[in-house]
């Protein structure tokens, strides 16, 4: 039961992480790497 | 509804919360801000809808965690039932993780807020750490105090 919840608790965050990364494209925020990109092209 | 869907919910709600809280303290950085944002929230969402489906409950799983200093003394070295510290775990970890997203959201007006939340957040990630040790050794000891099930030759 503790692995099933384990992997439960994964596959949301990955579920979460994939809404938050489309919220943030509509937001018009960059995503992590490209952020990074950016920083290092600076 | 009966126990066994509102446990599958209830564990479908956990996933929900640890993802969120996974995620939102993986984007808590300025680059990744909406992100963070975003998880937060659905946190915030989480800790809610769970204290609204535990006040609505008076039996159940969805009950809210009810952490007694007498069931603590009486239960800690028996065997028998729940843990008396999964109700300290579970109260603490809706406290401390509902104060950090309430904080987060009150942050994004109030900018004064921003450091109790930070470390409101770092703390919660401890007792989040504590609950994995907790939830890992009960389980896995309660698998080596059970007697086997193969027949004793």
């Amino acid at each position: 039961m503790l692995r099933k919840m384990l992997v439960q608790g994964i596959v949301a965050a990955i579920v979460v992480a994939s809404a938050a990364a489309v919220y943030a494209r509509f937001e018009g925020a960059p995503l992590p790497a490209q952020a990074a990109r950016m920083e290092e092209e600076d | 509804m009966s126990p066994r869907l509102q446990f599958q919910l209830l564990r479908l709600w956990h996933a929900w919360l640890a993802g969120s809280y996974l995620v939102a303290y993986a984007t808590a950085d300025e680059d990744s801000y909406a992100m963070h944002l975003f998880s937060g929230y659905s946190v915030l969402a989480a800790i809610l809808l769970r204290l609204l489906a535990g006040a609505l409950s008076s039996a159940g799983p969805w009950r809210l965690p009810r952490p007694s200093l007498a069931a603590l003394r009486r239960g800690l070295f028996s065997r028998r039932g729940r843990h008396p510290l999964f109700p300290w775990f579970a109260a603490a970890l809706l406290a401390l993780v509902g104060l950090s997203a309430v904080s987060g959201a009150l942050a994004d007006g109030a900018t004064w807020l921003e450091d109790p939340h930070e470390a409101v957040s770092e703390l919660s990630l401890w007792v989040v750490f504590g609950h994995l040790a907790f939830v890992t050794v009960i389980h896995g000891g309660l698998r080596l105090a059970l007697p086997s099930k193969e027949p004793v030759r």
